[in-house]
C-alpha cells in the first residue's frame, strides 16, 4: 500500500472536506467488521469438534426450553466443553495481541512483542515457580491467593522482565531496539534456565502440570481457568483504551510526548504494567502461544493505520477471533487428538513474521 | 517571559551549560546563535523542560519544573530539530497530534488543514510522512507545533514557540516562510525562541539575539549591536567582517569576507 499513493493536490484535497489523511471512518467500519468477525468464529468455534454435537439445538434450547429436543450430553459438550474455551481463546487471544500493540507502541517499535522479548518467559518462570514451589516453599502463598496463584505468578514474572527490558533498553528516553531485542534474549534464555532448574525440582504430578501447560494450548479450559484469568486480563484490556492517545504522541519520542502535555512517565509506568498483566495472565492459562501479538497488530496498521484509539480495540477483536479460530482448526484437523494451537500459530506467525522483516530490510534501525 | 537564573546543566562529567541568566521577551523573536557545541540546544531543551538542571526557569513569571506536563503544554510547543516516527502515521495524523493536550475544542478540527497550508503544505494531509523529505517533514511538525498554540496569546498571557533549528533542512523560499511564521507569532504578541545557524536570518527576523559560548551567553543585545566585527570575532574564533544592508543597516556576514 505504500509509495503508490497519489501526488498531493488535486486527488487529495478533493478528501480534504471530511478531513484528508483520516483513517477514523474506514477503521470504525473495520471494528464494525471485526465484530462480525468474532462473532462468527465463536460460532464457529462452538459448533465444531470433535463430536458431532449441534450447537445451534443447544443454543435454541437454552433460549426457549423445550423448542427442541438436545441430548443432555450434547448440551454439556457445548456449554460446559466449548462454550469456556471459545470464551479462554478471546481473552487469551484479545489480551496477547493488545499487549503486543501496546508494546509496540511502547517502545516505538513494531517488532517489540511480549514473545519475542522474554517477557513471555519470564511470565513463565513465574508460573513454573508457582506450579513446582506452591506446595513447598510457596505454599502459603499458593493458599492465600488460591485460583489466582498461577496468574498473579505469571503476571509478577512479566512485570519484572518488562521493566528490567525498559531499564535496560532505555537510556535518555531512546530505546534502542537492538539492545531490546538482545536483552531479551538473554533474559528469555535466563528464564529459560531457572524453569529448567525448577523441572528438576518437580515430582511425577507437578511435572505433568508443566508439559500440560508448556505446551501452548487452550486444552482443559474450564469455566474456573476462565474465572482465575479473567479478572487479571480484563482490567488491562479496559484499560489499554485510556493509554491510546499518549502512544500517539509517543510515536513522535518521548520529549515531543512531553511537550505535547503527556505525562510520559505514567504513561510507561500504565503501558508496563497492562502488557505484564495481560501477558501473564494469558501465559498462565495458555502456555506460550506465539505470534498473535505481531501479527493482528502489523495487519491492522496495514489496514487502518496506526492510530492507537482504533488500533487497540481493533487487535482486541481480531486477537480473539484469531485465536479461536486457530482453536478450532488445532482441535478438529487431526481429531479425535488435537494439534496444541502454539504449533498452529508459529507456523503461521513466523513466516509472517519474516515477511516483515524482508519489507523492513535496510529500514530497521538496528 | 521566559527567564532563567544560574541555570546549570551537567551531562555526564561534561558541564554543557553554566551560570546561564537568559532572557526572552514576548513580542520579538529571540534568536539563540554561537558556533558548535556552544550549549545552544541545550539551552532550548532546559527551557522545554527536557533535561535535568540547577538554577531556575520560569515561563510567564512561573517556575517551569512546578508546571504539570499539559499545563507547560499550553504554554509553549517546541520544534525538535528532526522527527522520526515510528509508525506509517499520515501528514494530517501527525499535525492532529498537536492537538493532544490543546484546549482549541470545536475550533481545533479545522486547524490542522489551515497549519498545513501556513507551511505551504496543503493537500499533504493524505500523504505517509515517512515518505516525505527532510524538509517537507520539518514543516509538518512545524504545523503540528503551531496547531498546539495557535492563538499567541491566551488568557491575556503570551504563549511560546520553541524552536530548534527550524530551518536546518529547508531551502530558501521555505526558510524565509519559516522565519516570517515564527516573526509573525511574535508580532501577534507570542513569544518565539529560536536557535539559528545562519547569522543572516537571525539579523533579519530577531528582535534579540543571545550569541552562546561554551556553555554560555557571551553577547545578548539587538543584531546590530551583537552582530559587529569584535564579537563574532571573539565568539566564533573567526575574524569575520560584518557588512550592513544600505537600505536599513541590518547586518549580514558573508564567509567571503573571512579573513
Amino acid at each position: 500500500m505504500h509509495g503508490s499513493l497519489p501526488r498531493p493536490a488535486r486527488t487529495t484535497r478533493r478528501r480534504s472536506a471530511a478531513g484528508a489523511g483520516d483513517r477514523s471512518a474506514r477503521a470504525r467500519l473495520t471494528l464494525v467488521v471485526l465484530v462480525a468477525l468474532l462473532a462468527a468464529s465463536a460460532l464457529l468455534g462452538l459448533g465444531q469438534g470433535a463430536s458431532g454435537a449441534s450447537a445451534l439445538r443447544v443454543l435454541v434450547d437454552a433460549l426457549a426450553p423445550g423448542g427442541m429436543p438436545v441430548a443432555a450430553q450434547d448440551r454439556v459438550i457445548v456449554l460446559d466443553i466449548r462454550l469456556p474455551r471459545v470464551a479462554l481463546g478471546m481473552l487469551v487471544g484479545a489480551a496477547l495481541a493488545v499487549s503486543g500493540a501496546v508494546m509496540q507502541g511502547l517502545f516505538r517499535n513494531p517488532l517489540a512483542d511480549p514473545g519475542l522479548v522474554g517477557v513471555s518467559a519470564g511470565a513463565g518462570l513465574g508460573a513454573i515457580l508457582m506450579i513446582v514451589l506452591g506446595g513447598g516453599v510457596l505454599a502459603p502463598v499458593a493458599a492465600l491467593l488460591g485460583l489466582y496463584a498461577l496468574p498473579l505468578a505469571a503476571f509478577a514474572g512479566g512485570l519484572g522482565t518488562t521493566v528490567l527490558l525498559y531499564r535496560v533498553a532505555t537510556r535518555r528516553g531512546q530505546t534502542s531496539i537492538a539492545t531490546m531485542l538482545l536483552a531479551g534474549i538473554a533474559l528469555a534464555a535466563l528464564a529459560g534456565a531457572f524453569s529448567g532448574m525448577l523441572v528438576y525440582l518437580a515430582d511425577d504430578r507437578e511435572l505433568r502440570d508443566l508439559t500440560f501447560w508448556g505446551l501452548g494450548s487452550l486444552a482443559g479450559a474450564t469455566w474456573s481457568k476462565l474465572a482465575a484469568a479473567a479478572p487479571v486480563v480484563l482490567p488491562a484490556l479496559l484499560a489499554a483504551p485510556f493509554l491510546a492517545r499518549g502512544l500517539n504522541a509517543l510515536a513522535l519520542g518521548e520529549p515531543a510526548a512531553h511537550h505535547l502535555g503527556v505525562p510520559v512517565q505514567r504513561l510507561k509506568n500504565a503501558a508496563v504494567v497492562a502488557v505484564a498483566a495481560a501477558t501473564g495472565a494469558a501465559v498462565a492459562v495458555s502456555g506460550g502461544i506465539g505470534f498473535v501479538g505481531i501479527v493482528v497488530p502489523h495487519l491492522l496498521r496495514l489496514l487502518i493505520g496506526p492510530d492507537h484509539r482504533y488500533l487497540l480495540p481493533a487487535s482486541a477483536l481480531l486477537g480473539a477471533s484469531l485465536l479461536v479460530a486457530a482453536d478450532t482448526v488445532s482441535r478438529t484437523v487431526v481429531a479425535p487428538a488435537e494439534l496444541p494451537i502454539g504449533i498452529v500459530t508459529a507456523a503461521l506467525g513466523a513466516p509472517f513474521f519474516l515477511w516483515i522483516l524482508l519489507r523492513r530490510r535496510g529500514v530497521l534501525d538496528l | 517571559m521566559i527567564e532563567t537564573r544560574d541555570l546549570a546543566v551537567t551531562m555526564g562529567r561534561a558541564r554543557i551549560l553554566s551560570g546561564v541568566d537568559f532572557a526572552a521577551k514576548a513580542g520579538a523573536v529571540t534568536a539563540v546563535v554561537g558556533p558548535n557545541g556552544s550549549g545552544k540546544t541545550t539551552l532550548l531543551r532546559a527551557l522545554s523542560g527536557d533535561v535535568a538542571h540547577t538554577g531556575t526557569v520560569t515561563i510567564n513569571g512561573r517556575a517551569l519544573a512546578a508546571l504539570k506536563p499539559w499545563q507547560a503544554a499550553a504554554l509553549r510547543a517546541v520544534l525538535p530539530q528532526h522527527t522520526p516516527l515510528a509508525f506509517p502515521f499520515t501528514v494530517g495524523e501527525v499535525v492532529r497530534l498537536g492537538l493532544t493536550g490543546g484546549d482549541a475544542g470545536a475550533a481545533g478540527a479545522a486547524l490542522p488543514e489551515r497549519a498545513l497550508a501556513r507551511v505551504d503544505l496543503a493537500g499533504y494531509a493524505g500523504r505517509l510522512y515517512q515518505e516525505l523529505s527532510g524538509g517537507e517533514q520539518q514543516r509538518v511538525q512545524l504545523a503540528r507545533v503551531l496547531c498546539q498554540v495557535w492563538q499567541p496569546v491566551a488568557g491575556g498571557a503570551p504563549r511560546w514557540l520553541l524552536l530548534d533549528e527550524p530551518v536546518s533542512s529547508l531551502d530558501m523560499r521555505h526558510q524565509l516562510l519559516v522565519m516570517r511564521i515564527a516573526a509573525d507569532f511574535a508580532a501577534a504578541g507570542g513569544g518565539v525562541v529560536a536557535v539559528l545557524h545562519d547569522l543572516n536570518l537571525a539579523a533579519m527576523f530577531a528582535g534579540h539575539i543571545v550569541m552562546m559560548k561554551q556553555g554560555a551567553p557571551a553577547a545578548a543585545g539587538p543584531p546590530r549591536t551583537v552582530l559587529c566585527d569584535a564579537v563574532l570575532a571573539r565568539v566564533f574564533d573567526c575574524p569575520l567582517a560584518v557588512g550592513r544592508v544600505p537600505d536599513d543597516g541590518t547586518p549580514f556576514v558573508l564567509p567571503q569576507a573571512a579573513g
